[in-house]
């Protein structure tokens, strides 16, 4: 399903944190959301799943806006969440986890179908947990969990994903798990990331976050410039290829003192 | 243990503990004068002939509406108690730290210290009627003090609650303090809680909003495990969380208001049943709420058995019960399932 942001702003007690977002996935897209801490990717993300209401500017899923088309269930069924871990106040188990994808789709008075069974175990089964169904979700590890969240994202059958760094805390081997169990799917992405390689290695396109302001976007080739990543995230940096994968890969170092920008140090100076 | 099985065990065990707590008393009577009595009231025959009206009067006007209201009152604390857990997504929530119990509280006892004209003048509330609104008024204060920038959090919430309470129990202690020593013993026993002068007129009110706002709460059981699990994650399952969340509050509220403003302020049941019910079967709402609606009314009711039997012939109050026997038991829990314990909180 197509997504189109239109010129999102977002404000949090008065203070703008995005300012005119606006962007596009095409349906099967992977589309990457990169930018430094507190550039606003989490809170753009928000105004997608609707937990934040834009101040103004409209997000259009499938050629429907989220906040004044759609009630919030009909707007669950089209998008599908993978959010950053907020630990529960009561634990369930995995399979109860991944039950709660169904909410969206069901009525208070519809009991628990056997079409919904089959799907948890599906999901569970994609991304190989079903051998931990019965399990408490908070024994589980971090790279578990997340699969756990994918699995309920699976379950909720959104034909939008929106993944807000999915691969924090996780060592590098399940973050490419991860990944590619994302990029199997071939569901139109929105995916919030930290890390420029994998965003490189998997996205079609990446937008840049920087301040609240999207300042640039295209393939990774085309948006990892040195001179971008010197400005956004103040580090000397150099594109080369990925020797196994033949992607885009970044190579890092800290800039030289002296041109390191008065922006980021002005509480010093 | 499966969900089924607990509910089935309750199931068994609720008429077996009614039964000991109409047939057990101060006055002794045969088991088959008590059984006699009921059965014959149930199937609409009235008092036997060959049951004396004294008998009559314990067992049908005093024993049985008193092992109604016990499970009645139990069921609806517990629920509310589960239900005010997954709101404020804190596990030491009950009716009190919300403020609920306190304002009941300190409208009874100024009813019962005051005159029925001390409190709101020309309206002569009764003891119940008073700490029904007392419990209301405090909540929904509790709700407009913690509101902040259109949204009520969790957090705001349990403190305006917990800040509300101390000022109320303070006024409440003022009263007791000003009471006469005829008065005492009434604020006392209220304070504590109690069945014992249960009356069937007592019964309609608070069982009708304990089953009626357990059926509502089962009709949002999905919601309520998506809130469970985090606000965010409820809203983007579609849930609208926070009229969601304030109707929850008043139906907790309600619940809550119902059982004490008859039964007293019984503490620790709301805290100690939904926990231990959701040790032993976990925390899906569509098993835990009528589980726990179950076992709140064995629990008080043998709470109230035991009230009026380990020191007979002296009653004790239901709160000094729930409490000696709720912590320990709670304790106990917690130990065995040492996962829970350390989760954070």
């Amino acid at each position: 399903m197509e997504a189109r942001l239109e010129a999102v702003t977002l404000d949090i007690g008065g203070a703008r944190i995005v300012s005119r977002a606006t962007l596009h996935a095409a349906p099967g897209e992977i589309i990457g959301v990169v930018g430094p801490n507190g550039s606003g990717k989490s809170t753009l993300l928000r105004a997608v799943y609707r937990s934040m209401r834009p101040t103004s500017g409209a997000v259009l899923i499938g050629g429907q806006d989220v906040w004044r088309s759609l009630t919030p269930q009909a707007a669950a069924r089209r998008t599908s969440v993978v959010a950053q871990e907020n630990p529960a106040a009561f634990d369930f188990t995995v399979a109860e986890v991944v039950a709660a994808g169904r909410t969206p789709h069901r009525t208070p008075w519809s009991g628990e179908s056997s079409a919904d069974r089959v799907m948890v175990a599906d999901a569970l089964d994609r991304v190989g947990m079903a051998h931990l169904a019965g399990r408490q979700y908070s024994s589980l590890s971090g790279g578990e969990k997340q699969r756990v969240l994918l699995a309920r994202a699976l379950a909720q059958q959104g034909q939008l994903l929106v993944l807000d760094e999915p691969t924090n805390h996780l060592d590098i081997g399940t973050q490419l798990d991860l990944m590619e169990l994302v990029r199997d799917l071939k569901v139109t992405t929105l995916a919030a990331l930290h890390d420029l390689n994998l965003a490189a290695a998997y996205c079609d396109r990446v937008h840049v976050l920087h301040g609240g302001h999207l300042v640039t976007s295209g393939t990774p080739q085309e948006v990892f410039t040195p001179e971008l990543l010197d400005e956004v995230f103040q580090v000397h940096a150099a594109l080369g290829t990925h020797p196994l994968t033949g992607r885009p890969q970044l190579s890092f170092a800290p800039l030289p003192a002296s041109t390191i920008h008065p922006s980021r140090n002005g509480a010093d100076q | 243990m499966s969900p089924r099985l607990l509910l089935l065990c309750l199931l068994l065990m609720l008429p077996v503990a009614a039964l000991a707590s109409v047939a057990l008393g101060a006055a002794s009577l045969p088991f088959g004068e008590v059984w006699r009595d009921v059965v014959s009231h149930v199937t609409g025959g009235g008092r036997p002939a060959q049951i004396t009206g004294i008998d009559d009067a314990i067992i049908w006007g005093s024993r049985v509406p008193r092992t109604l209201l016990a499970m009645v009152a139990g069921a609806g604390l517990a629920v509310a108690g589960a239900v005010l857990q997954t709101v404020v997504r804190n596990p030491l929530a009950d009716p009190y730290v919300l403020g609920v119990t306190s304002g009941a509280s300190l409208a009874a006892v100024a009813v019962l210290t005051l005159g029925p004209a001390g409190l709101l003048g020309p309206l002569h509330l009764g003891v119940p009627a008073a700490a029904f609104v007392g419990a209301c008024a405090t909540l929904a204060l509790v709700v407009v003090l913690s509101r902040h920038q259109g949204t009520t959090a969790p957090v705001r919430l349990v403190l305006a609650g917990v800040a509300l309470s101390y000022l109320l129990q303070g006024a409440t202690s003022y009263l007791q303090l000003r009471a006469r020593p005829d008065q005492l013993s009434g604020v006392l026993f209220w304070l504590l809680g109690s069945v014992a002068g249960a009356q069937w007129s007592d019964l309609g009110l608070p069982a009708t909003l304990v089953v009626g706002c357990t059926a509502w709460l089962l009709l949002h059981g999905r919601s309520l495990n998506a809130l469970a699990m985090g606000e965010e994650t409820a809203a983007f399952l579609g849930v609208r969380v926070h009229a969601l969340r304030l109707q929850l509050l008043a139906v907790s509220a309600l619940l809550t208001a119902a059982v004490i403003s008859v039964a007293g302020g019984i503490s620790f049941v709301g805290l100690v049943v939904p926990h231990s019910v959701r040790l032993l079967i976990g925390s899906d709402h569509r098993a835990l709420l009528p589980t726990t609606a179950l076992a709140g009314a064995l629990f008080l009711l043998l709470a109230d058995l035991a009230a009026r039997t380990v020191a007979a012939p002296m009653e004790l109050p239901l709160g000094i019960l729930t409490a000696v026997a709720g912590a320990p038991f709670f304790l106990w829990l917690l130990r065995r399932d040492r996962s829970a314990a350390g989760r954070e909180v």
